[in-house]
């Protein structure tokens, strides 16, 4: 069993990785450090998990012998976590974005080569079944040389999740971005997954539309260009109003000159009707059940996980790429210099 | 009783046989009374879709006669300024297919001929009358969804023109004019802002439009007054089978959001031991014949009211201004001032 620990109750995402990591068949919840926001919730897990509870990221370092650790925190504090624990041999899953810079994300990742660790990120594309269809069908040539790919992905704005404080995705120094990297950097990393290769140009309109009285961007829109001149096109951020079905939607596209697929639910749902309303539930969330288990069997086995600190890295790189390109104006060439 | 309009039709080919003689036979207030296309059988058959004997080669000798009020003009779209213009001249009024034209130029010569000449210029945009996108637009103009600030459009087919057919020819400008002025117009129309800037990549696929030089794919962020967007794609090159997923819409408000797409709101599907199929009204034809209908309907009470038509010929030219621009701004890889 990995004796593993939960670093930092900031990000949602807690809610669905909290009782996936507890009752994972090769893991013992045995910490729980809430170093930032919703200590009282956090409070609550460690009692119903069984585990032990922290408020300081130090007190817990030297308290516990942990064989792995997921981190939660909001990413301004990915860096100062992994410079705690990568040091003593502990593996990392890290929430996304690896970092709010390309600079942080490089001292992570040297951070972990330098202490043999794992290092995982966990991004949603690869792990939902329509998407690893698409891959493998791309794979096999199915399409034929690959014209276009196209992903959407929305979601609700993260403040109006209940139960839970996530002010910190509306300032700039903890999030490093805003709504359009919250939730596109998920699509960016699928399409390169998908093709499996590097980002050339970007163009991108970032902005902050929707929510007048926020201080972060909303939503964007981005035009990428693959090495070998695949056109890719990226709609993302937190577009779905209060009353969408689903927090999240996405959509996945791609056309090559021997056809096209379209991946339209890469979230299953099913829908309740009563007198008032229409509710669609998320089925079990597989994708993430699956990336536990993908971090898990990358330590067990000893090898790479599926998607590596680089490959967080080069999602990111491509996502800060369009936010300077909003910026200015221009298209903007990768690899960017640091 | 309202008048009797007296109508001409130059072209009788592809969109004259699919879309106009249908609605031309529909509407009582109109008698088609002249035919006219460069292959005489062509107008000759044409003209008997009207019980009538009076068909034409050239379309100068049809617009010389004084019985006719409207000249309808479904030739290839390189030709829509030389012959609508002269016809205009002629006092006629003119419903001229879609694009307005293939170059600036010739789109402001029309229009000042229509201004000089008092006549009406109709350019049939034909999405502005289709009710699946007047319904949208009405939704929007109720401020159900609030501010609309992002439009997601995407138009795919498998263009099944022949090889040697006009519409691959460069100077007709390929799918980036022909569908492109389509999805530029119904963005700005949903968006009620002007275009600023663009940025596009274009892409010529198929040997039909490698051989020709014209544009048979193509994707675009159009940036608006207002801080607005758009993100379309246009296509000549998905499969067969995939043509009855025509069109998806996205619309995104500051207080909610529209989707819809032909994948999704199919009204049949058939099913037998092979495969599921969804039937579609014309594999040619991107709106239901009944649009057409209703356009030539209301070009037609334009002139008798003296009112301005729900499309203009502004708006048409101001599709293709962004379209010229997108052209600019594939080849010169960078965005374009309109």
């Amino acid at each position: 069993m990995l004796r593993f620990g939960i670093v930092g109750y900031d990000h949602p995402h807690i809610i669905r990785y909290a009782p996936t990591i507890a009752t994972h068949r090769h893991i013992r919840l045995t910490a729980i450090a809430a170093i930032g926001l919703n200590k009282e919730m956090a409070k609550k897990d460690a009692e119903r998990f069984g585990s032990r509870y922290y408020e300081d990221l130090e007190e817990f370092v030297s308290s516990e012998e942990l064989d792995a650790i997921y981190i939660a925190t909001d990413p301004s504090r990915h860096l100062e976590v992994v410079s705690k624990t990568a040091p003593k041999g502990v593996h990392i899953l890290c929430d996304k974005p690896i970092a709010i810079s390309l600079k942080e994300a490089d001292e992570i990742i040297s951070l972990a080569e330098k202490n043999g660790v794992k290092l995982m990120v966990p991004f949603n594309p690869p792990y939902q079944l329509g998407v690893i269809r698409m891959k493998e069908m791309i794979e096999k040539g199915e399409f034929g040389d690959i014209y276009n790919l196209n992903a959407t992905k929305y979601g609700k704005i993260p403040t109006t999740i209940k139960g839970m404080d996530t002010s910190w995705f509306l300032d700039k120094s903890r999030a490093g971005f805003g709504g359009f990297a919250d939730i596109g950097i998920h699509a960016v990393y699928g399409l390169m997954w998908l093709i499996q290769k590097p980002v050339k140009r970007v163009y991108a309109k970032i902005e902050r539309k929707l929510y007048k009285e926020i201080p972060v961007d909303d939503i964007g829109v981005a035009l990428m260009e693959f090495e070998g001149g695949t056109v890719g096109t990226v709609s993302a951020g937190w577009a779905n109003p209060l009353g969408f079905p689903t927090h999240l939607d996405a959509t996945f596209e791609v056309l090559g000159s021997k056809g096209a697929m379209v991946v339209a639910k890469p979230y299953h749902d099913f829908k309740v009707f009563d007198q008032e309303k229409t509710e669609s539930v998320n089925w079990w969330r597989v994708d993430i059940t699956r990336l536990v288990d993908e971090f898990v069997m990358s330590i067990l086995e000893n090898r790479e996980p599926a998607i590596t600190g680089k490959d967080a890295r080069d999602a990111l790189e491509v996502v800060v790429a369009a936010y300077r390109s909003s910026e200015t104006g221009t298209e903007v060439t990768l690899p960017l210099t640091v | 009783m309202p008048r009797e309009f007296r109508i001409g039709i130059i072209g009788n080919g592809n969109i004259y046989n699919l879309a106009h003689r249908p609605a031309w036979r529909d509407i009582e207030s109109a008698r088609v009374v002249a035919t006219c296309d460069v292959v005489e059988e062509r107008a000759k058959k044409a003209s008997k879709d009207f019980g009538i004997d009076r068909y034409y080669r050239d379309f100068r000798d049809l617009i010389k006669e004084d019985d006719i009020d409207v000249v309808d003009i479904c030739t290839p779209s390189h030709t829509h300024a030389e012959i609508s213009i002269r016809a205009m001249e002629s006092g006629k009024h003119v419903i001229c297919e879609k694009p307005i034209a293939t170059t600036l130029g010739d789109s402001k010569k029309m229009i000042e001929a229509s201004r000089r000449n008092g006549v009406h210029l109709f350019i049939g945009h034909t999405r502005r009358f289709d009710d699946r996108w007047v319904q949208i637009k009405e939704v929007i103009d109720e401020g159900r969804i609030g501010e609309v600030v992002n439009v997601r459009r995407t138009e795919r087919s498998w263009a099944g023109f022949p090889g040697d057919d006009w519409h691959w020819r460069r100077e007709n400008g390929g799918v980036v004019v022909d569908l492109g002025v389509h999805v530029v117009d119904l963005a700005r129309w949903f968006l009620g802002e002007e275009p600023v800037e663009v940025f596009a990549k274009l892409k010529s696929i198929r040997e039909e439009a490698r051989v020709y030089g014209c544009y048979d794919f193509g994707v675009m962020i159009i940036y608006f007054t207002g801080g607005k967007q758009a993100l379309l794609e246009v296509s000549w090159v998905h499969p067969k089978a995939y043509a009855p997923f025509y069109s998806s819409t996205e619309v995104i408000g500051t207080k909610g959001k529209i989707q819809h797409s032909d994948r999704d709101s199919n009204p049949a599907f058939i099913v037998d031991n092979n495969e599921v199929r969804f039937p579609m009204f014309s594999p040619l034809l991107s709106s239901m014949p009944y649009v057409f209908t209703k356009e030539f309907s209301h070009f037609l009470d334009c002139i008798e009211n003296g009112s301005k038509p729900k499309i203009t010929m502004e708006d048409a030219d101001m599709a293709l201004r962004v379209i010229v621009s997108a052209i600019k701004s594939s080849e010169e890889g960078r965005p374009v001032r309109i």
